[in-house]
């Protein structure tokens, strides 16, 4: 084993907020979660809605303080901003007043990085998902998943040792999001930084992950970790054919169905229709 | 072969689409000019029978009105008077609006600390201030100046600070993490993102600058255009009244169409529908 820290370290995290200012209950929304994502691994986080998944990034990218317990990020607790790691939300969070390369570069903008050499790494990323040619055009005028791959690159074009991405392809349509699977396994084995990937999806999570971290139910526990061990690198196109990948899959949905149910059980002397 | 046979179709398609346009706006062009003449024509000959003339005037009579005091020169330097005092003031009013909100926003609980004084500020009428600023401003431009400024200095300070207010959050944090200071976000997020906001602001506050300067002058005043409607009410002139105010008007409207243009230019994602 090296002796280097883990990229990311969840020691007996907490995490409580009230959700209204005179609520009655504050939600427990994390409890004792205890995790480490290590250098240049993939990992996705999956589990029932609400289970704190994009909590755990918020964490990491210090948007957010646990309520007891350590986010450590390359052996430093989280205090503050982390702007040390990438975070790709769900929405594109694009800027639509400016184009796709002025947002690809925003990045290296903010790390002072001079333009010329800005240009050159943003062109390059945007070469590798196929958008040269729409360098200057604006969000609006982008389809979503052009949208979805200049937020991904624009994210990695200044190489943190840590993404966080949160249910990056959730809105995209099925095609669309199979091809950026693709993609972002090709991106990733670029510069191989180490990835915290909140999904719903069990094949895309299958298909990416070097290790998959299933929650519970609210407050959101680590139920199971499962290692993922198809060989890379894979093809995300014809996952459910590899061998192995039927029994992952059932072990994996076997437990977030037991979640599922255990939200919706009847209550005693509810009928079931 | 079957391309052009395509190539025809589509040809033919945009064609017809076209030509569907350029009908409706037929109609809709027809359908103003239309409005605005009959309305022209009605006053001009049919109000008479029904209003004695002599308190309506007519089209023509305000048309001679305007054409006289354009030739003898007071159209022009009452409008230029007026013209002046709303500029200043507005300029004074947007700057100060701007500059305001911006720093209330940097600062830390800034807003949350003056904003109940700044609505008991915006819940007076400001027309209401106009006998008291002719009080310590005396009869010249000054007071005419400070309405203005006053009218439209709350109007672009509130907007500024709800339009930044407003910018998605994940945005924001987005942008945090990416390595932007505070006032790198307010320059690269906040203002962008509330520029649209701010931008209509600033366009509608024009019309609201030059009510304040012409009540102020027709409160007390030796030149303007609400001096000009003043002086004709005094006479009895009704023609020279609707003159002033149809000068009035006709400046807000070519300053407000300028402002817009410019505004179209300066933030095109504004404007631009979002496509899937």
């Amino acid at each position: 084993m090296s002796t280097s820290a883990p990229a990311v370290r969840f020691q007996s995290v907490y995490k409580a907020f009230i959700a209204r200012e005179r609520a009655a209950q504050p939600i427990l929304a994390l409890e004792d979660i205890s995790f480490v994502a290590n250098p240049g691994e993939f990992v996705s986080l999956v589990g029932p809605s609400g289970c704190g998944k994009s909590t755990c990034l918020n964490l990491v990218a210090g948007l957010t303080a646990p309520s007891a317990g350590l986010v450590e990020h390359q052996g430093a607790r989280v205090s503050g901003v982390n702007t040390k790691v990438g975070y790709i939300t769900q929405d594109d969070n694009l800027l639509p007043w400016r184009s796709l390369v002025g947002n690809v570069e925003l990045g290296l903008e903010f790390r002072g990085v001079p333009a010329p050499e800005r240009r050159r790494r943003a062109r390059e990323l945007i070469d590798v998902v196929g958008l040269i040619g729409f360098e200057h055009h604006y969000p609006h005028e982008l389809s979503g998943g052009m949208r979805k791959r200049a937020s991904i690159v624009r994210t990695l074009v200044y190489d943190t040792d840590v993404v966080l991405m949160d249910e990056p392809f959730g809105p995209l349509d099925a095609q669309t999001r199979v091809i950026l699977q693709a993609e972002l396994q090709n991106l990733w084995q670029r510069s191989r930084p180490s990835v915290l990937f909140v999904t719903h999806d069990l094949v895309e999570a299958i298909a990416l992950s070097d290790r998959i971290i299933v929650f519970t139910n609210r407050p959101g526990t680590i139920k199971r970790e499962y290692r993922v061990d198809l060989p890379r690198p894979r093809d995300i196109f014809h996952i459910h054919e590899t061998p192995g990948f039927s029994d992952l899959y059932d072990a994996l949905w076997a437990d977030i169905r037991a979640e599922i149910g255990a939200a919706h059980a009847p209550v005693a002397g509810e009928r079931i229709a | 072969m079957t391309a052009d046979a395509a190539g025809a179709v589509v040809a033919g398609a945009v064609d017809r689409q076209r030509r569907t346009v350029r009908a409706d706006r037929a109609i809709v062009s027809a359908g103003i000019v239309g409005l605005g003449v009959g309305a022209l024509l009605f006053w001009q000959f049919a109000l008479g029978l029904i209003i004695d003339t002599r308190y309506v005037s007519t089209p023509l009579e305000i048309a001679r009105s305007i054409v006289a005091l354009a030739a003898d020169g007071s159209l022009l330097r009452n409008a230029q008077a007026t013209l002046g005092e709303v500029t200043i003031g507005y300029l004074i009013g947007v700057g100060i609006g701007l500059a305001g909100a911006l720093l209330l926003l940097m600062s830390t609980g800034g807003y949350e600390i003056l904003e109940p004084y700044l609505l008991a500020f915006y819940s007076i009428p400001k027309i209401a201030l106009a006998p008291l600023l002719t009080m310590w401003f005396g009869l010249g431009p000054t007071p005419k100046v400070v309405l203005a400024a006053l009218m439209v200095f709350f109007i672009v300070f509130i907007n500024t600070v709800a339009g930044v207010r407003a910018v998605d959050r994940s945005l924001v944090d987005v942008v945090r993490v990416m390595g932007a200071r505070r006032l790198t976000t307010l320059r690269v997020v906040l203002l962008p993102a509330a520029a649209p906001a701010i931008a209509a602001a600033i366009r509608v506050t024009f019309a609201r600058a030059m009510v304040g300067a012409v009540l102020a002058e027709l409160i007390a005043s030796s030149e303007g255009l609400g001096y000009l409607v003043m002086r004709a009410s005094r006479q009895f002139d009704i023609a020279s009244m609707f003159a002033g105010v149809v000068v009035i008007a006709s400046i807000v409207m070519v300053v407000n169409l300028v402002i817009a243009a410019a505004e179209r230019r300066l933030f095109p994602w504004a404007s631009g529908t979002v496509h899937g």
